[in-house]
């Protein structure tokens, strides 16, 4: 039982990792334009700088 | 390197100084950047008018309290709300930009001025944001049910009063960012709306919020109940609508972001015949020569200098089919080279590019709010003070009846209620409208045209040049004597005649020019123009100079017995030919009258013309109703006639030359031509000469009025139903959270339906392409 008393702040300092991978993940870029890494397959010039018009 | 989570920041560096924040915006060369010079009003001072995004307006209080923080210094200013823009005209002399943006600071909000560079950013900035704090909601709502579990399933004495308080504990840790942080836009703006003493939106769900927070804090300290589950539900909830909702208004707008996104963002422009440097697209001048190659957009209007190919105008005047493009041909911004590399000489810069004047003017027309919604804003205050106030009875009702339940029916009552779907019920529709109108080639200059456009049941046509082109065509030739007598055949007639009037501009003139044949025209001396009736000199015929006159019958000196029009070509005192020129209807007149006919609409011919040729018009397009002959005071009369008989009338005229007659009908339609957009003083201006867009216009507005009173009738029905449930303690916070998150959802996705997206023309490239001509 008093494992809890670890285990409970711990799932909270654990989501709060979570949100901050998150925070890293959003403001990266990451989720900006979710269609467009699919769709890069089929470009004929794959160099990543070149971006299809939007 | 992880980005360190901003929870708790409320104040972004522009709110602490704001006029700093603005003060390079007084910089006469960034001001030009962000705002458009507008034609000066009888005291001659500059005006000039800038749209702006203003982040953190929900609702109609918001555009309530910027317009009336601004009213009286600036000339003109409108909010809308749907999607965020403000238009202001201002005067630069009197009140500097960085002034008025920081006033609508003061009030809370953070307003950008929309520069085409900088747009893009803004956005991106604002979408992460609302991603970010919509993510850090879920993620705690989910936390936060896995703790309050427990407590639920293991009632009163399954568990130790010390494991309940650790989950409480970790309940609350994980509220704290919902509510600092994810509900953060909520909280600030009830607060600057509390401070300027107004009630927006976000008053009463922020009520709810802190209500239900303080509540469950007291609650966890005295062992009472608590509600973070709840609340961190409802947050998320709203959040997530919140999101969705603002992905699908800039869908609706993106019809707009589209025109310019559209362009390259770098050129290739040539040094001298085989170095090229990159530069950006501002730094493009007239006189520059740059490279486009296939499937990229033209940077800026310029003439085709070398290469063969197919261009996509469908961007400017709405038609999809491709274009062949030569050398010597123009070439539109935002057109799309779809089949062979080009050199392009530009003509003018990028920021004068006509894609530059129609989104400018879309933007600017965006920014203006449509009637009907100035009225849904007007009740939206009161509305929200009911709110309040039915929130407060139910409390103190409860509280007699249930003390347990009161503190979360009250909050059910201030989140479950929203004028969001009253106040995004018709700007966002009309927005959709006019995107969609403005891919398909025609350009509404505000959301009223298309409110008024669906209400019309009469179309009045000018003639010259919106039925008809407006240029004359050689429609017969017939050779009188004197050309047998000369042994003169047509196309020697014909080059005569070019060379006679090849120095004059009148549209005779250029008719027969254009008729004529290429060739060597014979020698011409001592030519004088007679003020429009006709032309005199000299012609080299066979080694003899001949006396030639072109003109109309009096003037070529044939007896007006035999007049009947037309112009008559006399050489040395004998007639050789009588000419018979025609307007030419554009090829979609008939189709599109039909059309127009067939949905109800009376359509008339109104024109300056002269009877015979009116008529011939007429009967050539089935109209039977038509007028000629008739000066700008009769048009007006004939419209205010067909006013006072009850009818809703259009015109469609040329925007420049016609502009009373254009501003006395219900809704006006006039065809873009070379002159600046901005100069056209119509409602809706044709972009690609096509009528038939009108008749498609008229079915669009017509629909969009529709989805209007859908929208609005939807959230009256949504109010209705739903205060009733909450004060009956039927609706627990979080479903109201979801409904009010639904509701405008549901408003915005209908709205949506309006905007459709062709398919952008990438597929036709390889089949031009394969044309060998086109390669060469």
């Amino acid at each position: 039982m008093d494992i809890l008393y670890m285990l409970v702040p711990l799932s909270v300092v654990l989501v709060l990792a979570i949100v901050g991978v998150l925070a890293w993940s959003v403001w990266n870029g990451q989720f900006d334009d979710v269609e467009q890494e699919g769709e890069r397959i089929l470009e004929d010039d794959d160099s990543p700088e070149r971006r299809p018009p939007q | 390197m992880i980005g360190p989570p901003t929870f708790g920041t409320f104040a972004t560096p522009a709110r602490m100084h704001p006029t700093d924040a603005y003060r390079h915006l007084d910089d006469p060369e960034e001001l030009a950047e962000v705002a458009r010079e507008l034609p000066a009003r009888g005291d001659g001072a500059r005006r000039l008018e800038a749209v702006l995004t203003v982040d953190g307006v929900h609702c109609a209080a918001c555009v309530v309290s910027i317009e009336q923080a601004l009213r009286g210094a600036v000339d003109e200013v409108s909010v809308n709300a749907a999607t965020r823009r403000a238009r202001i005209v201002f005067r630069p002399e009197r009140q500097p930009l960085s002034g008025l943006l920081a006033r609508i600071a003061a009030l809370g909000y953070a307003p950008r001025p929309v520069s085409r560079s900088a747009m893009s950013d803004v956005q991106a900035a604002g979408r992460r944001t609302a991603l970010w704090r919509m993510l850090v909601a879920v993620l705690c709502m989910m936390q936060v049910m896995m703790y309050a579990v427990p407590r639920y399933v293991a009632g009163p004495d399954g568990m130790t009063d010390d494991v309940r308080q650790l989950l409480m504990w970790a309940e609350w840790m994980l509220t704290l960012p919902t509510l600092l942080f994810a509900a953060g836009p909520f909280l600030r703006s009830a607060w600057f709306d509390l401070r300027a003493r107004r009630i927006g939106m976000d008053v009463p769900v922020s009520l709810g919020i802190v209500v239900t927070f303080v509540a469950s804090c007291a609650g966890a300290l005295e062992g009472g109940e608590v509600y973070f589950d709840s609340l961190t539900m409802f947050v998320a909830f709203l959040l997530i609508g919140r999101w969705l909702e603002a992905a699908a208004r800039e869908r609706a707008l993106s019809g707009v972001a589209d025109l310019l996104a559209r362009l390259p963002e770098t050129v290739e422009r040539l040094l001298d015949a085989d170095r090229t440097e990159t530069v950006t697209l501002r730094k493009l001048r007239p006189g520059d020569r740059v490279r486009v190659a296939v499937g990229q957009a033209v940077p800026a209007d310029g003439i085709v200098e070398t290469g063969r190919s197919h261009a996509d105008e469908s961007l400017l005047t709405g038609e999809s089919t491709p274009i062949a493009k030569h050398p010597g041909d123009p070439l539109a911004a935002g057109s799309l080279n779809l089949s062979g590399p080009l050199t392009v000489r530009l003509t003018r810069a990028a920021r004068d590019s006509r894609l530059q004047e129609i989104a400018d003017l879309v933007e600017a027309a965006s920014a203006r709010k449509p009637r009907i919604a100035q009225v849904a804003d007007r009740w939206a205050g009161p509305f929200l003070i009911a709110v309040m106030v039915l929130a407060a009875l139910a409390w103190a009702v409860w509280h007699t009846i249930d003390p347990s339940r009161a503190i979360w029916i009250a909050a059910s009552v201030l989140v479950v209620t929203c004028p969001c779907a009253l106040s995004l019920a018709t700007p966002t529709a009309l927005l959709a409208a006019a995107g969609t109108l403005a891919r398909r080639g025609l350009l509404a200059r505000s959301p009223q045209a298309i409110e008024a456009l669906a209400g019309v049941d009469a179309f009045v046509f000018d003639k010259t040049g919106t039925l008809t082109h407006d240029r004359l065509s050689l429609e017969r030739l017939d050779l009188l004597e004197g050309a047998l007598e000369l042994s003169l055949d047509g196309p020697r007639v014909l080059s005569v005649v070019a060379a006679l009037e090849a120095g004059s501009l009148h549209p005779a003139a250029t008719a027969l020019c254009r008729a004529a044949q290429a060739g060597t025209p014979p020698a011409v001396r001592d030519l004088e123009e007679h003020g429009g009736s006709g032309i005199s000199g000299q012609v080299l015929l066979d080694g003899r100079w001949l006396d030639a006159r072109i003109g109309n019958a009096a003037f070529a000196g044939v007896g007006s017995e035999s007049s009947g029009g037309g112009i008559r070509l006399m050489l040395d005192g004998r007639p050789i030919a009588r000419f018979e020129l025609a307007e030419t209807a554009r090829a979609d007149a008939a189709s599109a009258l039909a059309a127009l006919r067939a949905d109800g609409v009376s359509v008339e011919i109104l024109s300056g013309d002269d009877v015979a040729r009116v008529a011939r018009l007429a009967e050539r397009l089935d109209v039977d109703a038509w007028r000629a002959e008739a000066s700008p005071q009769e048009k007006l009369a004939t419209l205010a006639a067909r006013q006072a008989e009850g009818h809703r009338v259009a015109m469609v005229g040329d925007g420049i030359n016609d502009a009373p007659v254009l501003a006395r009908a219900d809704v006006s339609v006039s065809f873009a031509t070379a002159a600046p957009l901005a100069q056209h003083q119509a409602d809706l201006l044709l972009l690609g000469g096509r009528l038939d867009a009108l008749v498609q216009a008229r079915r669009l507005a017509r629909r969009t009025m529709r989805v209007v009173t859908q929208n609005l009738a939807f959230a009256a029905v949504y109010n209705a139903v739903c205060i009733p449930l909450a004060l009956a303690g039927l609706l627990p916070p979080w479903l109201a959270g979801l409904g009010m998150a639904a509701s405008s959802l549901v408003v915005v996705v209908n709205a949506l339906r309006l905007a459709d997206r062709p398919a952008i023309a990438r597929e036709p490239v390889r089949g031009i392409a394969a044309d060998p001509s086109a390669l060469a």
